[in-house]
């Protein structure tokens, strides 16, 4: 199974996906990301994209999925590095993720997720 | 008894006299006999039919006036030669007296008198006018044939039922840069061209001799093995033998190349002049640090509408713009799928990153919007691009003196 990087910054929780997941192993990694922010310390969950050029369905429902399973363990989540070619195709797909926040890079994204936080706190 | 014995050889020989004289006269040949001075002094029912006078009535009449002045003169100098003892054959034209040309083969003895004078001819005549005029014929197409394969600077071919050639137009010999067109008979074209264009070629040629179906108007590209590459367009049809079966085929191919090459060049410019048009008329203005501008003016149709999706998205992705306002207020017409693709557009903005503003929606596509139920969720919407520019410069302004 695919390795799946997780890095702890303060209370954000940081998951880079560098190469496209398939089938099981992208569930499997749905799963860690998730029981791996199941902790009261991680606030916010930044899950970056950038390394994808493609997305399918599969994929772009999985990525809804986390985020709302997130959502619904009250944590703020951010997608960061959507490309040009990933957000046309996920649009097309009428994946919108209107309720998701996103960001150009992982900087300001954690400035993002950290001004929400604090707004919360 | 002598006398009646020399009466039964009389009566023997006055027989055998009519039957020669019988035979004379219903053979097929014409045959007479023509004194020195070219009279005819015997003439049988043929010859008399073949000069196209009455039974009879050739006797007395002279050769000369059945022939032209100068062909009087050839048949004089031919009969001539018989004074030295030599048969002749030859042909002639005659006009008969019935208004008919003939042709007439000759063969025609000397005759001569007891102190071996000459004194005449023994003459066969044969009406060869249908081999004359067949001939005549033959001469004639293979002329239109010549000057067509001579003249026309369309390469004309025809080939056997192995593709090679067996007769070609002088064009296509100077095509293959060969010396003769006799120098292509029995070659191929795998012999002038490179594998390239000859392999293509021999399967069209086979593939009609097997089906009998032509091939009109090809457009093919000619590879030379001296690196030459030409553009025909080539028609082939099959040639039927006498039975019916395709024998080979015949082929016309017109040089295109500087047509094709002329085309090509204004097919290359037309894309540059569509690309640069497509990039004038969907410009993104970097109207402000961090906030691009789309102005989308004319008719929106939807390879221009996802050439300026992508062209947005690219920009601002690269320059980390944090809003795009895409300004519709220029737009003529609209119909669902474009509506349908802005919106898109718009929440594809949102999300690589950056906010999205809509602005310039007037009544009509607003009402587009509301009969599509597109969910504008996610979505800023102006009415002109000033009050975007103005939300956004405000915006800055709270976020300066916040901090």
């Amino acid at each position: 199974m695919a390795r799946l990087t997780r890095m702890h910054l303060g209370d954000i929780l940081v998951v880079p996906i560098q190469e496209e997941l398939h089938d099981t192993a992208a569930e499997e990694a749905g799963e860690k990301i998730i029981r791996e922010a199941d902790n009261t310390n991680i606030k916010g969950v930044a899950i970056d994209i950038s390394a994808l050029d493609i997305v399918d369905s599969f994929l772009g429902r999985l990525l809804q999925k986390i985020a709302w399973g997130l959502r619904a363990m009250g944590k703020e989540v951010i997608l960061v590095g959507i490309q040009p070619e990933v957000a046309v195709a996920l649009v097309e797909l009428g994946l919108y993720l209107e309720d998701i926040d996103t960001a150009f890079e992982l900087d300001s994204a954690l400035e993002k997720l950290r001004e929400k936080i604090n707004r919360e706190t | 008894m002598a006398n009646k014995n020399d009466k039964k050889e009389i009566e023997k020989l006055r027989k055998e006299n009519e039957e020669y004289k019988s035979l004379i006269e219903e053979m097929s040949e014409g045959f007479a006999f023509l004194e020195e001075d070219l009279k005819f002094s015997f003439s049988n029912r043929s010859c008399d039919s073949l000069f196209g006078v009455p039974e009879g009535r050739l006797i007395g009449r002279k050769m000369e006036e059945f022939l032209s002045p100068d062909s009087l003169d050839d048949v004089k100098k031919k009969i001539k030669v018989q004074e030295k003892k030599k048969k002749n054959v030859f042909e002639m034209e005659i006009k008969s007296e019935d208004g008919e040309k003939r042709y007439l083969l000759i063969r025609s003895n000397p005759s001569f008198d007891e102190k071996a004078k000459f004194a005449g001819s023994f003459v066969f005549f044969y009406d060869i006018t249908k081999r004359v005029r067949l001939e005549e014929a033959l001469i004639f197409e293979r002329g239109l044939l010549n000057s067509l394969l001579n003249t026309i600077p369309d390469h004309i071919y025809f080939k056997d039922e192995k593709s090679r050639f067996i007769k070609v137009s002088k064009s296509l010999a100077v095509w293959f840069k060969a010396n003769s067109v006799d120098g292509l008979m029995g070659k191929t074209d795998f012999d002038f061209f490179t594998e390239e264009h000859a392999r293509p070629a021999f399967e069209d040629e086979q593939k009609i001799i097997k089906t009998g179906i032509p091939i009109e108007g090809k457009v093919e590209k000619e590879t030379h093995p001296d690196g030459r590459i030409t553009w025909v367009s080539t028609t082939k049809v099959p040639r039927y033998g006498k039975k019916g079966k395709v024998i080979g085929i015949l082929g016309i191919s017109r040089d295109i190349t500087e047509k094709k090459l002329w085309e090509e060049e204004r097919e290359k410019k037309l894309a540059v002049q569509r690309e640069e048009l497509i990039e004038l008329s969907t410009p993104v203005i970097d109207v402000w640090d961090g906030v691009l501008t789309v102005p989308i003016l004319g008719s929106l149709d939807s390879e221009r509408a996802s050439r300026v999706s992508e062209a947005l998205l690219n920009q601002i992705v690269e320059e980390r713009a944090g809003v795009a306002i895409i300004d519709i207020s220029g737009i003529t017409a609209v119909d669902s799928a474009v509506a349908d693709r802005l919106i898109r557009t718009a929440k594809a903005v949102r999300l690589v990153g950056a906010e999205a503003i809509l602005t310039g929606v007037g009544v009509e596509i607003a009402q587009t919007i509301a009969d599509l139920g597109i969910d504008m969720e996610g979505l800023k919407t102006m009415s002109t691009l000033k009050d975007g520019l103005r939300y956004i410069i405000s915006r800055k302004k709270r976020s300066v003196e916040e901090e």
